[in-house]
């Protein structure tokens, strides 16, 4: 969707806060979004597509009147109601900062010993090559302009313009399809260089570029 | 004049409290367990940090093969490390600094980020300053950092828009030649992997 999350380009947020270094939950309650979500969604299957998808679909001015954590929290909310884990008086209650009546839906939380395994565990992934890529290294392609309302990994700043295939990474879920409806769609996914001066004009320094991964329903040949 | 309660809308209550109540619903409910979500903070805050990627790096200055494996298929290569999980991050590339090109790393839509090597985000990272403008002008954004190129420099800006992670391999400094791999993790910074310094 073209919200306020498609940043690259935009003008107006001033100069990047170089200090901000932090810790990585500067407030408790910020480890707690970030745990909670994390273990809620590696135990019902996460949909991190969807999860990005919820926060995108905050009305602009919340989404810009937010802190990263409290996106976040927006995000885990709308998951919550729409996979009916609370019913929406429930989060009512929630919101309002008490908390509701509830009954043990019978669940399995994930247990604290398998945090480690899920962190350490070396996954040697390898990518996977087969098939058939409609594009090569160094194919010309252009970004293909579209605006749809539903959830891409096209950023507005690349549609329409040019650019020059550098990898084939393999076969990889299509963000689109499993935001919309959890389905599972492979499709080739390339890393694109585009020129600085194709995408910014004449300002930009003509040796500098932005490489991108997109998938291939995102390019048409150029 | 007191107005109608209708005229109001619900204030929510402050955010610490309804995450609070949140995860003892969900905890009540079996959804969660809490001394999971201390794990979990506890990795986060403690364990996985720049640290990881700067072993990472450091191994592959010193290690030709090493550093052949690493640009080749950074996923496989970090694990010999013990490195990588499922978490975040599984899909790692390694990107080289060298002469005349400087790589730096942004996630204009959201905030990606190789978690596995670098651990979780500092706020600069998640700025909607350095979201909007790494990509259209990184070299007064490099300024910023204090980092000034030569405009014969290609500056070389990947955004993390896949599931691909990627890292920084900065140039290894000058006058480093001896130093061991535990020396020289200590020269690596998290903005140097991320591409905001220079070593």
């Amino acid at each position: 969707m073209d919200g306020v999350h498609d940043m690259g380009g935009m003008h107006g947020f001033g100069s990047v806060p170089v200090n901000d270094q932090g810790r990585p939950f500067p407030e408790p309650w910020e480890g707690r979004v970030f745990a909670t979500n994390l273990a809620l969604t590696v135990a019902l299957g996460a949909n991190l597509d969807r999860f990005r998808f919820l926060a995108e679909s905050m009305p602009p001015v919340a989404y810009l009147s937010s802190s990263y954590y409290e996106r976040w929290l927006a995000s885990m909310l709308s998951a919550v109601a729409e996979q009916g884990l609370l019913s929406g008086d429930q989060l009512a209650a929630i919101d309002a900062g008490h908390v509701p009546e509830v009954e043990p839906a019978g669940a399995e939380a994930l247990p604290p010993e398998i945090v480690q395994v899920l962190v350490d565990a070396p996954t040697g992934y390898q990518r996977d090559l087969g098939g058939k890529a409609a594009f090569q290294s160094r194919d010309r392609v252009r970004a293909r302009t579209r605006h749809s309302a539903g959830h891409t990994r096209l950023p507005r700043y690349v549609r329409g313009r040019c650019g020059e295939i550098i990898s084939d990474n393999g076969n990889q879920h299509l963000p689109d399809t499993r935001a919309e409806t959890g389905d599972i769609t492979m499709q080739r996914l390339y890393t694109v260089r585009f020129m600085a001066t194709e995408l910014w004009g004449e300002q930009a320094n003509p040796r500098d570029s932005v490489c991108l991964d997109l998938w291939e329903s995102y390019l048409e040949p150029a | 004049m007191a107005h109608s309660h209708d005229d109001h809308h619900k204030v929510p209550a402050d955010v610490a409290l309804r995450v609070k109540a949140l995860e003892t619903a969900l905890t009540r409910r079996g959804y969660i367990n809490p001394d999971t979500l201390e794990a979990i903070i506890d990795t986060y805050e403690h364990k996985v940090g720049p640290q990881n990627g700067a072993r990472v790096i450091a191994r592959a200055w010193n290690d030709p093969d090493f550093k052949s494996r690493l640009l080749d298929n950074a996923s496989s290569a970090v694990g010999e490390l013990g490195f990588g999980g499922i978490i975040e991050g599984t899909d790692v590339t390694v990107v080289e600094n060298r002469p005349g090109l400087h790589n730096m790393v942004v996630c204009t839509l959201c905030s990606c980020y190789p978690w596995a090597l670098l651990g979780l985000p500092p706020g600069w990272y998640k700025s909607f300053a350095y979201r909007s403008r790494a990509v259209s002008e990184p070299r007064s954004v490099l300024a910023e950092f204090g980092v000034e190129l030569s405009p014969d420099v290609e500056v070389r800006v990947w955004d993390s828009t896949a599931e691909l992670r990627y890292l920084v391999m900065p140039q290894r400094p000058e006058g480093t030649e001896d130093q061991d791999e535990a020396a020289l993790a200590q020269l690596v910074t998290r903005n140097g992997m991320i591409g905001t310094a220079l070593l």
